[in-house]
């Protein structure tokens, strides 16, 4: 047994000198016949070897401690297979879920943060957010539960329920999974039946976390309120339909207390003109005031057993979320079941259900529009208003019941109650992942096994926009007007979003593993899969309904819009992984893979992939010097390839036509409206296709597009090749670990859509093409600083990664790919942001021209300049755990380090005139002058905005690239005119660059703070607790940044290859994120 | 566990998973037809008057694509209004780079010619000629923003480095295309004896036109692109610029054009799906004026146009004048930055675009004209005026002139009510026709340079917020009227630019012939203030 008392099966007993042995069975027994003064040599994988001297005794217990020189000794690799984790030539990282579930985060993914070395996670703040996963820049990642691929949103994966997570790097690890893994894989390995010597196993986790105190909040000032150039005035009309400022920005007069005709203003009864009333500061905290405190709860009760031919386990988890916006929430219900029966010692039978269920009236809609509190509150928010005024949303002067919301502005924003409590968005989604699995063990040497898996899910989104919603213009046929006297009202919008995927894996595998003799050993498996696929999704919008408050289709005014998109795939392939062991001097592992794909045009649609890697355990063989205990090094080689398919799939909409939803309902002036919601998809793409397919563009007369694509039959799959090196060295008696990757990767040629010159009409053609290399590392160190006799111990864990990706190579006789603002050339970092710059003098001072505005950069691609580069330089994580006796302490801090983001809150914020920079320093100054130019608002504004830089006296600037390229012909002078501070920024600073809302990307976030006790063992007694421990835990407590107007957490990826997108460039608004704390309760029955 | 079942168990697997292997075409997109499928020739017509309205690459999201609809940014570059206000409104300087293409017609062209052929069953029909005239446009269409462009080897999928042809072989080719195009359209107008589709509207086309409005469409476009050489027309006889023009206005049974403005070539607004730019909910228009370049022309010349598109300059109101003062009515200067006009509209000191006109209906108050008949009339009178052909030019100088009043629905004593950026009423009017009829700018100065900058001055005025970028190109040709150019708020050099840069996917993957084009032409250096052979 284990020190824990707890039976070990598969201990090698040996009767030492003789070649008489056994192993103890699944109950930790054995018998052996030996005679007195023999001695039992005891060993197993895991502990520090014993020797037991015969005596007279009949019956022994040996314990069997714990060898602390092999901290983790048997890994999860590709297909379940564990191995020995000295023998492996690639980078993995596992990590237990027990250590996951105290400090909880509402997706259970959100909580790997900073535990991996080379694993971004981007935490997404959202409800339903989906984290971003970047693993070495890719952020395609395969999850595999139990050794299947499941296809997963990362909230149906349930904490509770899992034994431990472990991180396949890269292609090399992953390369039996196919296309699926070509970018890494993130293994979970769910909790089995019981080993409690009872035979049975109770546990109960609680987490109750409360969510309140803003750590990122855009900062906003309360001086001035709505209007423009200082003036602003309520119309006459009861909704404002004639006022001049109606949809306004908050470049209006200053609170002093004048007379202002508002909202609230009454009309003169005589002249049918609204008076004016004091304009002041009502509404400073309008924001903090609405968000309310949010709640997450998780509790879980397992339930596991045991017996001589069985294990079992069931577990149930509900966790619900109340959002910090009003009226949002979030249900979780996950049920697993486990069972394993063995018939015989060489049959058995075991299976697992995983049951998902979210479901949830409404979560809130956070992109930039009149559908985000933030756009409400902090990019267009005035401070002139109370929120007490509006909170009976249908009542007041302007409100009508179920028809007009009472609001204090009805050109660009919805009253917030009215969007929390009737703008509702919905969404049901069930999953459902489950396997059976039948075994046969042959002999010692080989085991077969038959397995046949399911992954399925159905997601429905609902979206109710109630009547009078102000959409902005981002709807097309929302109108809020006024004709012949009386007003017109939209009744609003039904849209409807449903998916469903259902995906199947049957695999066979047959495994062989054979110590030849003390020097040679061979394992390996081969195996086959058929995995088929089918997606279908629809999405359909009324766009304006005939019975107000009715949320269906078929309460539409005119035709319903409504899409659909399917697709069927199927994947045939076979493979092996075969591994040879040479004493402990080396250790070979093979893979291959074949895989037939039904994306790829016959002929091209069987390839094969194969990987290699190596390593040897120095210390085993070689004396080192005394304070390295363990050294390891390894090297790995893998190729993987694949084609056609997509990660990710947007709406039936965006399937169909590449558009967003956003420009469907929106396409005006101003952009579309509304998330354009991916959902995990690994199905195909029909890329390569020249096609049909049906649009309707002028007054729903059918109309067609036509591919601008040239498809081709020639299409290979595309490749990545993949290298890694490592070590691993271990310290001063396994008190220090260091583990160090260095990899490159050559990802390409992709299959691609290569534009083709204008001239043959089409915008692109699919070659294989656009090739891109990675080099980085990953270093993480685990050590035990301090530990003491008395049981105090200080345990550290610390990683850092970092990588670059540059283009390598496009294609032949194509010297550049314009793309993402840049025409980038082989040998560029593919996450360069370019955009527009400030013009400056050779000091560096900005050129302003002569109007007062700084000079516009010169427009064209090639004059954009390089604005910075969105990947940060560094992720870390650095974890500390302190233990003494029953207490434990321990919390972590990670972030990324360098990098540029564009700040979207404070472009967008500036240029409405909400930000805070603009009643601060010189453009403080400038706006009260301007504002006192202004005789309390009664005459025009005198310019007060000199911008520090220079102007051109004589000469006039060559450019090449966007830059001056003539200094000496030209001469310079201050800036000393004078322009408004609106004009400044609107029209300079925000309208004509980028550059100033470059931000530092980097961040450190003080993620979780534990502090635990376990109640001692002689406490709990006889009672029928067995353990008990309870935890006061904290996240995201700290957060340091440049701008803390955002939370850089979400924004984990730069450049995207798979995508081509540099999505990472540029934020969104996002809900303001909080501190969350709480306390964890566990218990062992 | 005994043999048996075990033999069963593994057939019961090997079921399961047989059963489960999905049968039949996988690689095909089943959400879509085929290249190869009957789609209906009319669908693709539809596509492709969409294309067209909406303006060059616009539809296929081409980089730099700009839209051509009313009061967008071509308004601006044609210097019909300025935006005091770069987020709303949009800037007004000439940045022009990259530009796009509507090679994508070309694509549509190509596509509905070959499916016409096969669906209709003979050569010569509807479809057939609108395909050659979609080439000529799609042509004429980039020839004219950079120079040389591919055209003979241009738009085959098995070619992927087409030639370039020289602006002139370009413009000879579009020329003979129409020529075609128009054979073509008579000949599917009365395919047998006894039929007549004059009438028919041809199925597809969103802009309704019948079978006859298209064939006049395509030889009064064809007008269009011969006048636009008036710089080449002495030098190239080989084209019979003069000649052409000529046979058109001498046989218009052969050649119909458009005879007035219910022939024109225009997109009809409707209030539920495709809403006029302006319309109740955009209350933007504070942050736009009018162009200078326009209101000098109509308030110099009593023009009532005046009063339609413009409200009176707030400034000249308080100062005491009256809606009525031509005087009231100011116009902003491209030239100047945007944060002078800033600073200036705050003071009041422009007109603003009509409100009551633009912004009260969804549908809007005209249709877009793409090609319409006042332009026809003054490029009759154009050439007339040059001496390409016979006829009065007074009498098409005036044609155009009512027509374009005729437009806008204005009548000779009716009384209009003037408003302000909001559209609350300040004043009335009374419009004269005769006094601008009469006044000394506007009556025709005879068939010399003073009577051709008249006809193309109320050109200009004609093609106020309409036919895409002709004001532009009319100006580039002509100089006239005069644009507001060589100041701060053109660009950062300060002068419009004559064209455009090649699109970079030309430049990066049909990189020799473009490097030999812009050597022939530009002494290889692909630059947009260069002139190209049309203009030199």
């Amino acid at each position: 047994m284990d020190e824990n008392k707890l039976p070990i099966p598969g201990v090698s007993i040996k009767i030492k000198g003789t070649s008489n042995g056994m192993s103890t069975g699944n109950e930790g027994t054995f018998s052996i016949v030996a005679q007195k003064g023999q001695a039992l040599l005891v060993s197993s994988i895991g502990y520090i070897a014993q020797e037991v001297i015969i005596d007279e005794r009949s019956t022994y217990t040996i314990v069997l401690k714990n060898d602390a020189k092999i901290l983790s000794e048997v890994v999860v690799t590709a297909l379940g297979i564990k191995k020995d984790v000295k023998k492996i030539g690639y980078a993995t990282q596992e990590i237990k879920g027990s250590e996951l579930v105290k400090a909880r985060e509402p997706n259970a993914i959100n909580s790997l943060t900073g535990k991996i070395a080379g694993l971004t996670v981007g935490g997404n703040a959202e409800m339903l957010g989906r984290p971003q996963l970047v693993l070495r820049g890719s952020t395609d990642l395969l999850f595999v539960v139990d050794g299947v691929p499941v296809n997963s949103d990362t909230w149906n994966i349930s904490a509770d329920d899992i034994e431990s997570y472990t991180v396949l790097k890269g292609p090399n690890a992953a390369a039996l999974y196919g296309f699926r893994g070509q970018n890494g894989a993130i293994l979970v390995t769910t909790k089995k039946g019981t080993k409690d010597g009872r035979g049975f196993n109770v546990d109960f986790n609680s987490s109750t976390m409360f969510e309140k105190g803003f750590t990122a909040l855009p900062k906003t000032q309360a001086l001035y309120g709505y209007g423009n150039d200082y003036k602003y005035a309520y119309g006459n009309d009861l909704y404002d339909l004639d006022g001049s400022y109606r949809r306004t920005n908050v470049w209006g007069p200053k609170f002093d207390g004048q007379g202002v005709a508002q909202y609230d203003s009454p009309i003169d009864p005589a002249t049918g003109i609204r008076t004016k009333t004091p304009w002041l500061s009502k509404g400073a905290k309008n924001f903090e005031n609405f968000m309310e405190m949010g709640l997450l709860s998780t509790n879980n009760l397992s339930l596991s057993a045991s017996g001589e031919k069985y294990d079992l386990r069931t577990s149930v988890s509900h966790t619900y979320q109340k959002g910090m916006a009003p009226n949002t929430k979030l249900n979780v219900d996950n049920l697993n079941i486990y069972g394993g029966y063995n018939f015989s010692p060489k049959w058995r039978m075991d299976g697992n259900l995983n049951f998902n269920s979210q479901y949830t009236p409404n979560i809130p809609d956070v992109s930039y529009g009149p559908n985000s509190y933030v756009y409400q509150f902090k990019v267009y928010g005035s401070a002139s208003w109370d929120l007490n005024d509006v909170r009976d949303y249908w009542g007041g002067a302007r409100g009508r019941p179920g028809l007009v919301q009472n609001y204090v502005e009805y050109g660009r924003h919805n009253n917030p109650f009215f969007t929390a409590n009737e703008w509702l968005h919905g969404h049901q989604k069930t999953d459902i992942n489950g396997y059976a699995k039948l075994s046969y063990k042959l002999n010692d040497d080989w085991n077969f096994s038959l397995r046949s898996q399911v992954t399925t899910w159905h997601q429905l989104r609902t979206e109710k926009v109630p009547p009078s919603t102000n959409l902005n213009q981002y709807v097309n046929d929302y109108y809020f007007n006024k004709t012949n006297g009386l007003y017109n009202i939209w009744y609003g919008d039904y849209r409807e979003d449903q998916r469903s995927l259902m995906e199947h894996n049957h695999d066979f595998l047959a495994n062989y593993n054979k110590k030849i003799n003390e020097d040679f050993s061979v394992s390996g498996s081969a195996g086959a899969n058929l995995r088929t696929f089918e997606y279908n999704s629809t999405w359909a919008t009324t766009y304006a309904l005939t019975l107000p408050g009715v949320y269906t289709l078929g309460n539409s005014q005119g035709p319903v819009k409504s899409y659909n998109f399917g697709s069927k795939m199927q994947v045939t392939s076979g493979y092996y992984t075969l591994d040879f062991g040479i004493k402990n001097w080396l250790n070979i592992n093979t893979t291959g893979r074949v895989d037939k794909l039904s994306t790829l045009p016959k002929g091209h649609d069987v390839f094969f992939y194969p990987s290699v890697s190596l390593s040897t355990v120095i210390s085993d063989y070689t004396k080192l010097p005394e304070f390295i205990s363990f050294l390891k090094i390894r090297g790995s080689f893998a190729d993987v390839r694949g084609a056609l398919t997509s990660p990710t799939i947007g709406t039936a909409y965006n399937a169909l036509t590449g558009n967003t939803v956003g420009s469907l309902l929106g396409g005006g002036t101003y952009g579309g409206y509304g998330t354009e919601l991916y959902s995990s998809y690994d199905g195909p793409n029909y890329d390569n296709q020249n096609s049909y397919s049906v649009n309707t563009y002028y007054n729903n007369t059918p109309s067609v597009d036509f591919s601008k694509n040239i498809a081709s039959d020639k299409i290979k799959p595309f490749d990545v090749k993949s290298y890694e090196g490592g070590t691993e060295v271990k310290f001063l008696r396994n008190r220090l670990g260091l583990d160090f990757t260095y990899f490159t990767s050559i990802n390409g040629p992709l299959v691609f859509q290569l534009p083709v010159a204008n001239s043959t009409s089409y915008a692109t053609e699919s070659v294989n093409a656009i090739t891109s290399k990675k080099k980085g590392w990953e270093l993480s160190v685990t050590g035990t600083p301090v530990k003491t006799t008395n049981g105090f111990s200080w345990d550290v864990m610390a990683n850092l990664a970092t990588y670059k990706e540059t283009l390598s190579k496009i294609y032949d006789g194509v010297d550049g790919w314009a793309v993402n603002n840049h025409n980038y050339k082989v040998g560029e970092r593919l996450d360069g942001i370019y955009g527009r710059a400030y013009v400056r003098a050779p000091d560096g001072q900005i050129i302003h021209d002569a109007s007062g505005l700084p000079l516009a950069q010169q427009a064209g691609v090639n004059n954009n300049q390089l604005l910075g580069y969105a990947n940060p330089d560094f992720v870390f994580g650095f974890n500390n755990r302190f233990t003494y006796k029953n207490f434990s302490f321990s919390f972590q801090f990670d972030g990324r380090l360098g990098g540029k983001i564009f700040d979207y809150v404070y472009a967008q914020s500036m240029n409405a005139g909400t930000a805070l920079d603009l009643v601060e320093g010189q453009y403080g100054d400038a706006r009260l002058k301007e504002w006192q130019s202004t005789n309390g608002g009664t005459v025009n504004a005198t310019g007060a905005m000199v911008g520090n830089g220079v102007v051109i006296t004589s000469g006039t600037p060559h450019y090449t690239n966007g830059k001056i390229d003539n200094f000496d012909q030209l001469t310079f002078a201050p800036n000393t005119k004078a322009v408004t501070l609106r004009n400044y920024i609107q029209n300079g600073v925000y309208g004509l660059f980028d550059e100033p809302f470059m931000v530092n990307r980097s961040y450190v976030k003080l993620r979780e703070v534990v502090i635990g006790y376990s109640i001692p063992k002689k406490m709990l007694g006889k009672s029928f607790i067995k353990s008990a421990s309870i935890s006061l835990i904290g996240r995201n407590l700290l957060y340091f940044a440049q701008r803390k107007d955002l939370d850089l957490d979400q924004y984990a990826s730069g450049f995207n290859l798979s995508s081509k997108s540099l999505g990472g460039k540029q934020s969104d608004l996002q809900s303001s994120t909080a501190r969350r704390y709480g306390f964890n309760i566990n218990i062992g029955f | 566990m005994n043999l048996n079942t075990i033999k069963i168990t593994g057939m019961i697997a090997l079921a399961v998973v047989l059963g489960s292997c999905q049968k039949g075409d996988l690689l095909s997109n089943p959400n879509v037809a085929n290249e190869n499928s009957n789609v209906p020739v009319s669908l693709l017509l539809n596509h492709l008057t969409w294309s067209m309205y909406r303006g060059g690459g616009v539809v296929e999201k081409s980089s730099n694509s700009v839209g051509e609809e009313p009061f967008g940014q071509v308004g601006r570059w044609n210097q019909y209004t300025a935006s005091t206000n770069a987020y709303y409104r949009g800037t007004n300087a000439y940045a022009f780079s990259n530009t796009a293409t509507a090679y994508d017609l070309l694509r549509y062209a190509n596509q509905m010619e070959s499916k016409a052929i096969v669906q209709l069953g003979a050569v010569n029909n509807i479809y057939g000629a609108l395909s050659k005239f979609f080439k000529a446009y799609s042509f004429v269409w980039l020839t004219q923003r950079v120079g040389d462009i591919p055209a003979a080897e241009a738009g085959n999928s098995a070619n992927l480095t087409p030639k370039f042809d020289t602006q002139k072989e370009v413009y000879r080719r579009s020329l003979q295309l129409l020529d075609e195009a128009n054979t073509m359209a008579g000949a599917s107008i009365k395919p047998a004896v006894g039929v007549d589709n004059s009438a028919t509207v041809v199925p597809g086309d969103i802009f309704g036109l019948t079978y006859l409005q298209w064939q006049k469409v395509i030889n009064s476009y064809r007008l269009r692109v011969l006048i636009s050489l008036s710089k080449r027309a002495d030098d190239n006889t080989d084209l019979n610029i003069k000649q052409q023009f000529s046979d058109i206005l001498t046989n218009t049974s052969k050649y119909p054009i458009l005879t007035s403005n219910t022939d024109n070539l225009s997109f009809k607004y409707n209030a539920t799906v495709n809403k006029f730019i302006y319309n109740p909910d955009e209350t933007y228009n504070l942050f736009e004026n009018v162009g200078k370049t326009y209101l000098d022309i109509t308030t110099s010349s009593m023009d009532p146009r005046t009063f339609i598109t413009s409200t009176p300059a707030p400034a000249e109101i308080a100062s005491g004048k009256t809606v009525s003062d031509f005087t009231a009515y100011v116009g902003s200067s491209t030239a100047q930055t945007q944060s002078t006009l800033s600073a200036n509209d705050a003071l009041g000191k422009y007109s603003y675009v009509n409100y009551k006109r633009y912004f009260a209906t969804f549908i809007g108050p005209d249709p877009a004209v793409i090609i319409g008949y006042p332009e026809v009339c003054f490029n009759i009178a154009e050439a007339i005026n040059r001496g390409w052909a016979g006829g009065s030019a007074a009498t098409w100088y005036q044609n155009g002139i009512n027509a374009s009043i005729n437009s806008y629905g204005l009548s000779e004593g009716q009384s209009y009510d003037i408003g302000n950026v909001k559209g609350v009423t300040l004043g009335k009017v009374t419009i004269s026709i005769s006094n601008f009829l009469n006044h000394p700018n506007v009556k025709y100065k005879g068939d010399n340079s003073d009577g051709l900058k008249q006809i193309l001055q109320q050109k200009y005025v004609a093609f106020f917020e309409n036919s895409g970028w002709e004001a532009f190109y009319n100006w580039r040709r002509t100089g006239i009227p005069e644009f507001a150019n060589n100041g701060p708020g053109i660009n950062p050099s300060g002068v419009i630019p004559l064209r455009w840069q090649y699109p970079l996917e030309e430049q990066n993957n049909n990189n020799a012939n473009y490097k030999a084009a812009v050597a022939a032409q530009y002494g290889g250096n692909d630059d947009v203030n260069q002139k190209m052979w049309m203009l030199k």
